[in-house]
């Protein structure tokens, strides 16, 4: 290692630029940015000539919106040296309530107020599943993987039992603009650019997606909080004898990452406009797969927001061009994880290397 | 205690007329049905190194996480500089100027040197963290130390063990501490970075620090020290000065033989 670093330190333009070169391409995001951009030449020389092109990229962003609420947390929650499998249940459950109270209180009160409540109740659920993930681990000291399976199940449990076997369709009309609202068509109407890029048909979902990337990035780099959760899932010992509260850290995690799960049920229901408790499969490991693409270390302390973005554009980019190239779909699944199996192979290669150097 | 603190003889330093830094007496710290110390007295003053000895189990590492805050004492005082004060937390024991560097280093490895100086105590600029004057002062600090690190923005687990050591005790001297509690220092290290880090402990010496270094290996000891504080069993037997003792009576005082 110290090797690099005399190089680094050596004058010389040229040896200093291909030092700075390497240790750009040595960084995960570039190195998956290349990759996704391969990927999409390869896609569009398959066949797929508008894959991500300016009708198709709109489409795909509002797809991997309601998943990049989640990864963004989960990344947060990984970096700090936890997971969490319990947001499908969560983000399920969260759903179900939703529609079961539309279906109970629906023209008792003012629509406003109701999608208020019904928004208050999907968040409050999440809310309340983070904090018991959030306590059983830190003050119970329960292992996560098993804490966040049972909850996930329960939640799961719940959702099915609360729907009964019915998905509640009396939905508030204006409950669609949660997901369908598109804030910037008057503006695109102003400015036909904007429309040409399609950008003024941009849903709701892709600037609550925005928002929290924003968000986690600023949180993540930017303040104390954020280097509190590296200090945590770099040595959580370590971490806790130098003054960071480890605790709050795992606790606060766990809660964003429910609370986004729900919100994440939210926005499907008001795609869907129909409650069924099974209409998120899999939320679970496709965001911890992105994560993971992503750079983001299942032992903690390593990872970015980026990262987590790439990995999970990664990872709907294979199902979206699965879909465009008119490949088999039932294929989808041993893409992606040759895909991860990649990743992770990669990892483990460059961890090594960095070690016997 | 078979030795009371009117017997404790004193060194260098003229114990006479200063105040110790830190006085912990009859701390006691049981974990279940283990009492890990039962009576255990230091003391320690400005510009002096006391080195805390005993065999594995004898309470060094209990006694320096109770004056760090890892632990709470279940009895007995603590007086720093004179005043009595509570440690219930890393923060507290911080707050009155103690600063730890832990025989596992408490480093981060995934995160660079100038996260790992700051760690819990980063440096913020209208709620944003200031990473420019971070990596400056971090930068200040490695030179300030001599230490041979490549750049401050190497993550720490491709840094060497005496290294690493340089970084935690960085940390320490970067917030001013006036008391610090290292925990065997050189048990990670080679020859040659052990005479490094022990150069470096006299170096701060020098600054007036008042120092307690918990360590096995004699030689070390006897090269840096004033005086030489013995935990048995959780509790104090003596404290020696260097010049009056040798190592065959520490060590008679570390395994209890005189009691055989």
């Amino acid at each position: 290692m110290t090797a690099i670093f005399e190089k680094i330190k050596q004058p010389g333009d040229t040896q200093e630029e291909d030092s700075r070169l390497r240790r750009l391409l040595s960084q995960r995001e570039v190195q998956l940015l290349l990759v996704l951009v391969v990927f999409t030449l390869l896609v569009r020389a398959g066949g797929a000539k508008g894959f991500l092109g300016p009708t198709h990229f709109p489409i795909f962003l509002s797809q991997v919106a309601p998943d990049m609420l989640v990864v963004i947390p989960m990344a947060m929650l990984l970096i700090g040296g936890m997971f969490d499998l319990s947001v499908t249940g969560v983000a399920n459950l969260s759903v179900v309530l939703v529609g079961w109270t539309f279906s109970r209180l629906l023209g008792t009160m003012d629509d406003t107020l109701l999608i208020i409540l019904v928004v208050a109740i999907g968040l409050t659920a999440g809310l309340i599943v983070g904090a018991i993930n959030g306590l059983a681990v830190t003050r119970l000291r329960m292992n996560p993987l098993m804490t966040t399976l049972a909850t996930w199940w329960m939640a799961q449990g719940a959702a099915t039992g609360v729907a009964g076997g019915e998905s509640r369709h009396n939905f508030v009309g204006s409950f669609r603009d949660i997901a369908r609202f598109q804030p910037l068509r008057d503006l695109g109407e102003t400015f036909p650019f904007l429309q040409e890029m399609r950008i003024s048909t941009l849903p709701m979902p892709v600037f609550y997606a925005a928002i929290v990337i924003f968000l986690g990035w600023l949180i993540l780099t930017r303040t104390r909080f954020g280097w509190h959760i590296f200090a945590t899932g770099s040595d959580r010992l370590g971490a806790a004898l130098n003054g960071v509260n480890v605790n709050r850290v795992t606790l606060v995690g766990f809660i964003a990452t429910s609370v986004a799960a729900a919100m994440c049920g939210i926005v499907w229901a008001s795609r869907l406009t129909s409650a069924p408790p099974n209409t998120l499969g899999g939320l679970e490991l496709r965001v911890i797969a992105a994560a993971v693409i992503g750079g983001a270390a299942l032992t903690g302390g390593e990872g970015s927001v980026l990262g987590a973005v790439l990995g999970l554009f990664f990872m709907h980019m294979i199902r979206s061009a699965t879909i465009q190239l008119g490949l088999p779909v039932y294929w989808e699944f041993f893409v992606l994880g040759a895909v991860l199996f990649t990743a992770v192979a990669f990892d483990a290669w460059t961890k090594r290397r960095a070690d016997t150097q | 205690m078979a030795v009371t603190q009117a017997q404790l003889k004193r060194s260098g330093v003229d114990h006479s007329t200063a105040e110790p830094l830190l006085i912990a007496r009859n701390i006691s710290k049981a974990f279940g049905h283990v009492q890990a110390l039962s009576d255990a007295y230091i003391d320690v003053y400005a510009g002096e190194i006391v080195a805390l000895v005993g065999d594995n189990g004898a309470g060094k590492s209990t006694l320096i996480k109770v004056l760090s805050g890892a632990h709470r004492q279940d009895a007995g005082e603590i007086v720093i500089r004179g005043q009595s004060a509570t440690i219930n937390n890393p923060n507290d024991s911080f707050d009155l100027g103690i600063a730890t560097v832990y025989q596992d280093l408490a480093l981060l490895p995934s995160r660079d040197v100038v996260a790992n100086l700051f760690v819990g105590r980063e440096l913020t600029n209208r709620g944003i963290l200031d990473r420019r004057k971070m990596t400056e002062e971090a930068n200040r600090v490695v030179r300030q130390l001599r230490t041979n690190l490549p750049s401050v923005r190497t993550p720490v687990r491709f840094l060497s063990g005496g290294q690493r050591q340089a970084v935690a005790i960085a940390r320490v001297v970067r917030f001013g501490a006036e008391i610090l509690l290292l925990d065997e220092p050189t048990a990670a290290l080679g020859v040659k970075e052990s005479h490094e880090m022990l150069t470096l402990i006299e170096n701060l010496k020098e600054r007036n620090k008042g120092i307690i270094v918990v360590s096995h290996n004699l030689a070390h000891v006897f090269r840096i020290c004033d005086r030489i504080t013995v935990l048995r069993h959780g509790e104090t037997v003596g404290t020696l000065v260097k010049e009056e003792t040798d190592s065959t009576e520490v060590v008679r005082l570390i395994t209890g033989a005189d009691l055989l």
